[in-house]
């Protein structure tokens, strides 16, 4: 099974799950609050306390040997960041860094997302994806919004 | 008197175009060739059994046909962009074409309503559920931006004469799993945390074993409470070497100016 295969068809809560990295009622918890809450499945994982930010980072980067990025010190193009709404940065836990020719960059704390993959600024390019922390992410976020503002 | 548009005028023309053409393949030729059969069987005339075949196989296709176009139609709607992007590479007749984009622009316009309706409504049903809330980790902000951070939102604070409540946890014994992972948010403080009459906007860790956090809009007096609180908790379940204090930050004497010095200066309790 390819790279992208795998991170599309696997999602983080049955990733983490199968590795028995995370208890069976910690995750239906983890789920509900999902469910009411909406949001992508990192960063709930990380506000339940169940897994620190470290933790998963390097669990993901040991199954995936995708590379961490630090996202704090990128700062993607204008024309980039207007491709992706801030909606769906915020859902699928993702953050353009950048884009040459065809190949874009991706950043994220959850790259098991088939959506990365299928969206429609992503879908007729080839995505590299990086993985980086969930606060790193959601520091970008705030900015963005902040900037939006 | 002039009848009313459908919500089909909405769409492009090629796209109704492909929806009656589906239409035509999925229904009125299989009905017609449905009906054409029957005709046969009722008069007695009997077709070769490899005509009927024929006729079967071909429907068939013409059915597959038209589920394909049924389905383009239907994503054309969903990856309206890319539609939009064919639409407006496509030469065509300017009168024709302005009509044309007039038209879209007004399929958008009521696409984007009924998004931003629908999402209200998701929205209003999360809102309205009441579910048990769990409990949930403030924000974290990354150890390297804390005090830029908190600096920033206090200055905010003095510009716009509000208050911001600043809250510091401190403990003495810190494990070595807390000292190698600054992203682990040790027990003690998740113990606080699920225990406070205040909910932090974000926290942050200084350093080991020292963590601050912050909220908006927070007065004096629910500071005040806050550290009571706090110290009824702590003392039930004997913790020891742990420390809190918390202040309003214009209103108080307490400043951040420890923030822009070294974090070491600043005396807790």
């Amino acid at each position: 099974m390819s790279k992208s295969d795998m991170l599309i068809k696997n999602t983080l809560d049955q990733f983490l799950k199968n590795k028995k990295y995370v208890e069976e009622n910690q995750l239906k918890e983890i789920q509900r609050v999902r469910n009411n809450e909406g949001g992508g499945w990192a960063g709930h994982f990380v506000d339940s306390g169940s897994l620190s930010e470290n933790e998963l980072l390097k669990l993901i980067i040991d199954e995936t040997r995708l590379p961490y990025l630090p996202i704090l010190d990128v700062t993607p193009p204008d024309n980039l960041l207007k491709e992706f709404t801030l909606d769906f940065m915020k859902a699928f836990e993702c953050f353009p860094v950048d884009k040459i020719g065809n190949i874009l960059t991706i950043a994220t704390p959850n790259p098991f997302q088939a959506e990365l993959f299928r969206c429609r600024a992503t879908k007729d390019c080839m995505i590299k994806i990086f993985v980086c922390r969930v606060s790193e992410w959601r520091e970008k976020i705030r900015l963005i919004s902040q900037n939006n503002k | 008197m002039k009848k009313k548009p459908g919500p089909l005028s909405m769409l492009p023309r090629e796209i109704r175009i492909r929806l009656v053409a589906a239409f035509a393949l999925m229904a009125v030729i299989p009905l017609l060739a449905g009906l054409y059969l029957a005709t046969l069987h009722l008069t007695n005339t009997h077709l070769p059994a490899y005509w009927i075949k024929i006729i079967i196989i071909t429907l068939m296709i013409l059915i597959c046909a038209g589920f394909i176009i049924m389905r383009n139609c239907v994503w054309s709607i969903i990856d309206i962009a890319k539609t939009t992007e064919q639409l407006l590479s496509q030469p065509k007749n300017q009168n024709t074409f302005s009509d044309e984009l007039l038209r879209f622009e007004h399929l958008l316009l009521y696409l984007e309503d009924q998004i931003y309706a629908a999402k209200r409504f998701l929205n209003t049903k999360r809102k309205n559920d009441n579910l048990p809330k769990s409990f949930k980790l403030p924000t974290r902000v990354p150890s390297s931006l804390v005090k830029t951070r908190l600096l920033s939102l206090a200055k905010n604070a003095e510009l716009n004469g509000s208050l911001i409540g600043v809250f510091i946890w401190k403990s003495s014994n810190v494990s070595q799993s807390e000292t190698e992972d600054s992203t682990l948010v040790p027990q003690w403080l998740i113990a606080i945390l699920k225990n406070s009459p205040i909910v932090p906007d974000a926290i942050g860790r200084l350093k080991p074993g020292y963590w601050i956090g912050w909220a908006d809009n927070k007065s004096i007096n629910e500071m005040i409470s806050y550290i009571q609180d706090i110290k009824n908790f702590l003392d039930s379940i004997n913790a020891s070497g742990i420390s809190v204090s918390a202040f309003s930050h214009p209103s108080e004497s307490s400043d951040l100016s420890f923030l822009k010095n070294s974090v070491e200066i600043l005396e807790i309790d």
